[in-house]
């Protein structure tokens, strides 16, 4: 089931196309990667769900209805470039922005109370946010996000700033939004996060939709130009392979010709009676697929 | 549609977070306690005059014309001065510079009564003005050259013509009421009050709604508000809440202005304040839609500014148009009624000072169609600024970089949710 449909949006500032007739679904209970280089139209996608901005033209659908200011309370977003109230203490603002999200003043206290022993940082609920470092504000916007625990979250850049521990911490809790059958929209640039957190991918450059799909098929797509081969003797000659890289002694990567047939490969090995232990299509990490796409300027979708 | 739930909370978050702030705290008890003190200071000097006014003061006189009738030695007194005759200026010059017995001393030249001319002599190096005590020289010539020669009942009145002062006002329907000589100023206290009350709030609050719009901006919180509420919700709540502390400011001053007034009676406010009824009656109404005019006015360009100072001038321009009615107040009491009073009644900027001011000042001139015209334009007016505002505030506040021209600042505004 899907919570939110783009369907051909546009939209433009001045002579930019921010936006340049997007589609895309995200399903109920997924996260969703929302991809592309700085200036690729991610912010105005998300500005344009979360009614902040207004498309020039295309539909827009969430929770099987037409976008209307009402479904905000259900969404919830956590912005790349954010800040907080500096001059607040950390529990007045959460309260806030729960309260601004639907919740009653005693709720959204009580979930502040909770989020922040969640974080780890029950012992700052009365400080001052400027009192706060850099990853401490941080997680009190991220735990401010998810404090009406929304249906949809929209998370733009949530690691960066981040240790490792944090980093750990705000992973989990995107598994932990997933398992609880909420939806997350990530947009990150970190592709190992992608790897590990998506189900699915809709990677933008210049406001168009380049690469569309489920990660691991978006890589397997990706990868048809590439072999991991594990033999037992000698490699022979391969016509269809252009390079070979020895990662250790039997295990071969083959980088393949334009247009080479993996399959084909496998016959000549087979053909020159050659023991394969292994044969596999080396899937291509987002991070390849993304510098290619971006690089080249040629999408799929 | 307006959620007036989100209005409310935007409002209480600003009302709240800027009244516990210490500088909201320092300005709004500070401000009297200065204001008291600079007056105590102001008052020392005044004080000191009126000592020096009521203690007897001394001049010499030297009355070449014969016109006063003293002898050299012989004094007459006129109120707190004293004159003191001497035969001669040089006589009158040794008491000024030797023995400093006289203030200064007048001669009254010989050809006085044809010429009318009396040379004043003060010592070299006092600080007084040669001329002090010349009204009370007037009164003392007066008096002398009528002498005798017509009645003294006459006498007096042409020394002092107005010796007493009534007042008394006509009402509409021929009542002669009687009333203080200083009842003009108290009917000018309503409508002068109100355009003090209503600058300073919008110069209070406007700082408030810049600073924390142009913070918001600053600190990036804006998008997290924009994905929660509408812009119209969050400028209502902004204009609602800052507001509500700038206006908490000036009733914490009035009250302490009322306190002072109260206890210091005749020091402070030494006339009888008259107030309309009717004026009194439209205040409140004309106070809140000008703010709330004039505010959204403030918000919609103040949220263009990058940083708060740019914020405050862009913002700060409409604060002055809400002073209008000041520019234009000698016109206004002059002819409350005058054709530049009609044409400013319907100008929403200048309308709720001047149709306070008419209304305090001469309420039966005012017509009610122009009551309700004025209203009804500021109504429009105001529904009109907040619309308009709030399309430019969310334009505005998600504005970074470069500044869009014109064209396309309208066109986002037009299309903006």
């Amino acid at each position: 089931m899907t919570v939110l449909v783009f369907e051909d949006v546009w939209k433009r500032y001045g002579d930019k196309v921010a936006l340049s007739g997007v589609s895309f679904d995200v399903r109920r209970g997924e996260v969703f990667g929302l991809l592309g280089p700085n200036g690729a139209g991610k912010t105005t996608s998300i500005r344009v769900l979360m009614d902040i901005v207004r498309a020039d033209s295309g539909r827009v659908t969430l929770f099987g209805e037409a976008l209307r200011r009402e479904h905000l309370n259900r969404l919830s977003y956590l912005p790349e470039e954010r800040g907080l109230y500096t001059k607040q203490k950390v529990i007045d603002v959460m309260v806030y922005f729960g309260k601004l999200k639907g919740l009653g003043g005693v709720e959204a206290r009580a979930r502040a109370r909770s989020w922040l022993e969640r974080i780890g940082l029950s012992s700052t609920e009365n400080q001052h946010i400027e009192r706060l470092s850099k990853g401490m504000s941080q997680k009190v916007q991220l735990a401010a996000t998810l404090l009406s625990e929304p249906e949809l979250c929209v998370l733009d850049e949530p690691f960066s700033g981040l240790d490792p521990v944090n980093t750990a911490l705000v992973r989990d809790l995107i598994a932990e939004i997933r398992a609880s059958g909420r939806t997350t929209i990530l947009s990150t640039h970190q592709m190992s996060m992608v790897e590990t957190l998506c189900d699915r991918v809709a990677l933008l450059s210049e406001g168009r939709l380049m690469v569309y799909g489920e990660v691991n098929e978006v890589r397997r797509r990706h990868s048809a130009s590439e072999l991991r081969v594990g033999v037992g003797g000698e490699l022979p000659e391969l016509a269809e392979v252009e390079r070979v890289v020895a990662e250790k002694p039997g295990t071969y990567r083959l980088l393949l010709a334009d247009g080479a047939d993996p399959q084909r490969v496998l016959e000549r090995l087979v053909a020159a009676r050659v023991p394969v232990e292994r044969w596999e299509k080396v899937l291509a990490p987002m991070e390849d697929i993304f510098i290619r796409v971006v690089k080249n300027g040629r999408g799929e979708a | 549609m307006i959620r007036w739930s989100k209005v409310r909370t935007v409002a209480w978050f600003e009302l709240s977070s800027t009244v516990r702030r210490l500088g909201y705290l320092i300005v709004t008890l500070g401000m009297p306690v200065f204001a008291v003190l600079y007056g105590a200071l102001a008052l020392i000097p005044a004080y000191f005059a009126k000592q020096q006014e009521q203690a007897t003061r001394v001049y010499g006189v030297v009355d070449q014309a014969r016109v006063l009738g003293l002898a050299a030695g012989e004094s007459e007194s006129v109120r707190s001065a004293v004159f003191k005759s001497f035969a001669d200026e040089a006589a009158a010059r040794a008491e000024l510079l030797e023995k400093r017995g006289i203030r200064s001393y007048f001669v009254v030249v010989p050809d006085y009564l044809e010429s009318g001319r009396v040379l004043a002599h003060s010592a070299e190096g006092g600080s007084l003005g040669p001329w002090e005590g010349r009204d009370e020289l007037n009164e003392l010539l007066r008096t002398r050259l009528l002498g005798t020669r017509v009645e003294p009942k006459v006498a007096a009145r042409l020394v002092k013509p107005i010796a007493g002062r009534e007042t008394f006002r006509v009402a509409g329907d021929g009542q002669v009421l009687a009333e203080g000589s200083d009842a003009y100023i108290g009917r000018l206290i309503l409508p002068i009050g109100f355009v003090f009350l209503l600058f300073t709030s919008i110069l209070m609050s406007g700082s408030y709604l810049i600073q924390a719009t142009a913070t918001e901006k600053e600190n990036k919180v804006v998008e997290v508000l924009l994905s929660s509420a509408s812009a119209d919700e969050i400028m209502t709540g902004k204009l609602l809440g800052l507001g509500g502390a700038g206006l908490l400011q000036v009733v914490v001053w009035l009250g302490m202005t009322l306190g002072v007034r109260f206890g210091f009676a005749e020091l402070v406010m030494p006339f009888h304040v008259q107030v309309s009824w009717q004026a009194v009656a439209i205040a409140p109404v004309l106070f809140i839609t000008a703010y709330a005019f004039l505010g959204s006015l403030m918000l919609g360009t103040g949220s263009f500014g990058g940083n708060v100072r740019e914020s405050q001038q862009l913002g700060m321009f409409w604060a002055f148009l809400a002073t209008l009615p000041m520019m234009f107040l000698p016109l206004l009491l002059a002819d409350p009624h005058s054709l530049v009073a009609h044409v400013l009644t319907f100008i929403p900027f200048s309308a709720p000072a001047t149709l306070v001011f008419r209304m305090s000042i001469d309420p039966a001139a005012i017509s009610s169609w122009e009551i309700a015209g004025s209203i009804s334009v500021l109504l429009l007016s105001t529904w009109a600024a907040v619309r308009i505002a709030s399309r430019l505030f969310r334009v505005g506040l998600l504005l970074t970089g470069a500044r869009p021209s014109l064209r396309e600042i309208i066109r986002q505004a037009r299309i903006a949710p």
